[in-house]
């Protein structure tokens, strides 16, 4: 009693001289004020994962499509539900040479650049090549832009001459372009610092202002496509922390955001809705790195247990890929992939590996360990460890459970385990270096036409991720893209994918498809079809709320 | 005094050339920015490409001295992430929004820590110097970023009273400066508190009480002014502590400061942007302790400078 006594008439004593202290906290506390329920319909705010660089210059950023894609265009246009090519965008149509070394744009006529910059010509064309095919050029796809002799035929007209045949040129062009269109006249006169300023674009937004971690973008009012976007405003915030962006989008202080799909469900509780890609935008699997096995390559390593046809196969039908999709995509917006690479669109498509996986990839345990005892694993193997890849990339926070998840069936199994973890960037270096022996998981790839792919994981060297080179592969990948006879390709993509199918040369594991939450208060729907690499893509179809 | 500020100029110096070295050798260590800059289907060949674009094929200690030499004229290189910008450019222009919340949160920390500190000594053992030394605990046992996302979540989206993140007016910087200065405030406090038991154990404070001067004036002015000297020193490191916090709370918040920048520029290895950022801080750090070091001689006029 006598102590709380004595803190009692302690607390008196200091009342007063506390009372500033609370009075200046107080006051500090009300002034803040209360944030709106709901931000100005009139502007749609998006909270987005930072672009890979906030530079507005395209060419020289691998990762900057989502931040410049409102206002900046390829030539090709894609329709927003299949996301086919179509002749809406600033070509209008185009033709190709029977030997697809000569493509011949025709560009539309009477399109406006922003900031009366003047009508997109041919000339814009040429500038913008010449831009995105320079030594600072780092987007993905160059080297297959790179190359040509761009011939303007008239204003409206241009053609690329390359000695080769460029068969996937309106992939360059499309969704994924790796050539946005500038303006020539604005290069003219104000050079690239002018668009380093504010760069003007055919767009259906015009950038207003750019900030660190913000960029304000206003419709364009008489669009040539006669498509007025339906809120005058579109900003653009870059927030790399998913709780914050959650809290953006429960605050009204944004009403879309790229949320991770663990956080999906506790936006869709609190009255969220999804809008998700008309179709699967990324594709993952697990490659076997460090089967560089080309005409005796001395980078081949036959000591590796999945060097075994037998191991891959036993790994393959060690994992469910059923229970995983459950536990990793509680909330859909996921398949499962039957064939890395293989996409239904593209040539080589062969509807018959689709049926065959659960019998040929399907979780058999008891296969599993009749595959391993006649493969010797682990007896026959130096090192019989398998190393697994866990890494963080960005904006795929599904990664290192996936990998989690493979390792625990793996071990169920009865293989020797180990996961490493390794830097993304270190892991495309490795790769470049031919020295990657992991099982490595691709990044979620986003679907390619099939030379594209074969180019980018199938031809030799090969891309840095995947590292299955074979002497068979490789012949029927060159000559797939050296022909221009669309039958004769067909004919040979579609027997690569079955070899790649029987060789077990890859772990196929899901089609992602890209999801964001919105507030259904503010913006009813987004039609977008997935073609680019952020997966997102047609902004100025976001639709407002009634 | 002339002289200290001369010789002290001079260390400063020193200690920024041997960050520079640490900075160069680590950021280098770390792998090589083509690899991070390359998108996933580049060959080879690209990455030989941009490697020497980038004089990055040429021995590391050329590189450096390059960089040295640049660096002395003022000039820290292009961004090479930031197609366009140089790294000095990029720095200053984040650098205000970092200064603007740390300085917000050393005046949060300083209006939370002293006062309690203060009460805490005066009113020793009693319930208030409990309260007192659990608010220091909290803040030294709970990670910034988590306090961050705590405080979002209760102020920002349960209460409306404060926006999520971002740079705008006041009520943005409460929530970050709060997570950012919570901190400092438990070594503040305890300073505080050690300090003013010394004080209020001196004879003047004695006679003071003795010719019948008013109690806060005794605890608020006399009292205190001797007993800042120890917090004062501190200030120094809080400047150092709140520049490296901010690379945790402008990600959490986005905030587009220095912080931020500097984790982007890591990701994307970004060395000209990394040294730069880091030459920054510690200029800024080194600034804050020299004016620290100089307001010390004011404070307490025993102190003179050799």
């Amino acid at each position: 009693m006598q102590a709380c006594g004595r803190t009692f008439r302690s607390v008196k004593r200091i009342r007063s001289e506390t009372a500033f202290a609370i009075t200046a906290i107080l006051i500090c506390v009300l002034s803040a004020g209360s944030i709106p329920a709901m931000a100005q319909t009139e502007r749609v705010v998006a909270a987005l994962t930072s672009p890979g660089s906030e530079s507005n210059r395209f060419w020289a950023s691998s990762l900057s499509w989502h931040a410049l894609d409102p206002s900046l265009e390829g030539l090709v246009a894609n329709d927003p539900v299949t996301g086919e090519y179509t002749g809406d965008g600033l070509a209008v149509s185009w033709e190709h040479s029977p030997d697809f070394t000569e493509w011949t744009f025709k560009l539309r006529e009477g399109v406006q650049f922003h900031f009366g910059y003047g009508e997109f010509t041919a000339a814009d064309v040429v500038h913008s090549y010449a831009l995105h095919t320079g030594e600072d050029a780092v987007v993905p796809g160059v080297a297959q832009l790179r190359g040509a002799t761009v011939e303007v035929l008239d204003d409206h007209t241009v053609r690329f001459v390359y000695d080769g045949p460029r068969v996937e040129k309106l992939f360059l062009h499309g969704g994924r372009s790796v050539m946005k269109i500038y303006s020539k006249a604005q290069f003219d006169q104000e050079g690239l610092e002018g668009y380093d300023e504010r760069f003007a674009g055919t767009g259906h937004y015009r950038l207003v202002s750019r900030s660190p971690g913000r960029m304000l973008y206003e419709r364009v009012e008489n669009h040539y496509s006669g498509l007025t976007p339906d809120f005058a405003e579109l900003e653009l915030r870059f927030v790399d922390e998913p709780a914050t962006k959650l809290a953006m989008l429960l605050t009204g202080e944004a009403h879309i955001a790229d949320l991770p799909r663990e956080l999906m469900p506790d936006a869709t509780g609190a009255g969220m809705s999804t809008a998700q890609s008309a179709r699967a935008t990324m594709q993952t699997d697990i490659a076997f790195n460090g089967l560089y096995c080309e005409s005796d390559d001395p980078a081949c390593r036959r000591d590796v247990p999945w060097f075994d046809v037998r191991i891959r196969e036993a790994i393959n039908r060690a994992i469910n890929r059923e229970e995983m999709l459950e536990v990793l995509f509680p909330d859909g917006g996921a398949a499962l992939l039957p064939r890395y690479a293989m996409v239904e669109r593209h040539e080589g498509f062969d509807p018959m590996l689709v049926e065959r996986f659960d019998a040929e990839y399907g979780y058999d345990p008891e296969l599993v360990e009749q595959l391993m005892w006649f493969a010797g694993y682990p007896d026959a193997f130096a090192d019989p460890v398998i190393r697994l890849i866990t890494t963080a990339i960005g904006g795929q926070p599904e990664i290192p459970v996936q990998m989690e998840l493979v390792h625990q069936y793996l071990s169920a199994a009865g293989f020797q385990v180990e996961l490493v973890e390794i830097e993304h960037a270190r892991v495309g270096a490795l790769g470049r270096a031919r020295e990657l022996y992991y099982l490595n998981p691709i990044r979620n790839a986003p679907p390619r036409p099939t030379e594209v792919a074969f180019r980018a994981f199938y031809s030799n060297p090969g891309g840095p991720y995947q590292g299955w080179e074979d002497d068979w592969t490789s012949r029927h990948v060159s000559a797939m893209i050296a022909s221009s006879d669309a039958d004769e390709r067909d004919r040979i993509a579609r027997k690569v994918f079955n070899y790649l199918f029987e060789q077990y040369n890859d772990v196929p594991l899901f089609s992602v498809f890209t999801q964001v939450a919105v507030n259904p208060e503010v913006v009813s729907g987004w039609q977008f079809p997935g073609v680019t690499s952020s997966g997102t893509g047609h902004y100025h179809l976001i639709k407002r709320a009634q | 005094m002339q002289r200290y500020l001369i010789r002290r100029a001079g260390q400063s110096l020193l200690a920024l050339l041997a960050i520079s070295v640490i900075t160069f050798g680590l950021s280098h260590l770390s792998g090589s920015p083509v690899d991070a800059m390359l998108p996933d289907d580049a060959g080879p060949e690209e990455a030989e490409r941009l490697t020497r674009e980038w004089g990055l094929d040429r021995p590391i200690h050329v590189q450096y001295l390059t960089f040295l030499g640049n660096a002395l004229r003022g000039d820290l290189g292009d961004s090479l992430k930031w197609r366009g910008s140089t790294a000095l450019g990029i720095v200053a222009e984040r650098l205000p929004a970092t200064l603007q919340l740390g300085g917000f949160a050393v005046l949060v920390s300083t209006i939370i820590a002293i006062p309690i500190g203060v009460l805490a000594g005066v009113y020793r053992d009693t319930a208030f110097d409990a309260a007192g030394k659990l608010v220091a605990l909290l803040g030294q046992a709970m990670p910034n970023f988590w306090l961050g996302i705590v405080l979002i979540w209760i102020f920002a989206v349960k209460l409306g009273w404060f926006p999520t993140s971002g740079r705008g007016g006041f009520s943005h910087m409460v929530l970050p400066a709060i997570a950012m200065g919570w901190f400092q405030v438990a070594a503040l406090m305890r300073l505080t508190r050690s300090a003013m038991l010394e004080v209020l154990d001196s004879e003047y404070i004695k006679l003071a009480r003795i010719k019948g001067v008013p109690e806060w004036r005794v605890i608020w002015v006399h009292a205190l002014r001797n007993a800042a000297i120890a917090p004062l020193t501190y200030f120094g490191v809080i400047a150092g502590v709140i520049l490296t916090g901010s690379v945790v709370i402008e990600t959490v918040f986005a905030w587009p400061g220095t912080g931020q920048l500097a984790i982007d520029a890591i990701r994307g290895r970004d060395y000209p942007v990394i040294q730069a950022v880091v030459l920054t801080f510690a200029v800024v750090f080194i600034l804050s302790n020299l004016i620290v070091d100089t307001l010390y001689a004011y404070v307490d006029p025993r102190i003179r400078y050799q």
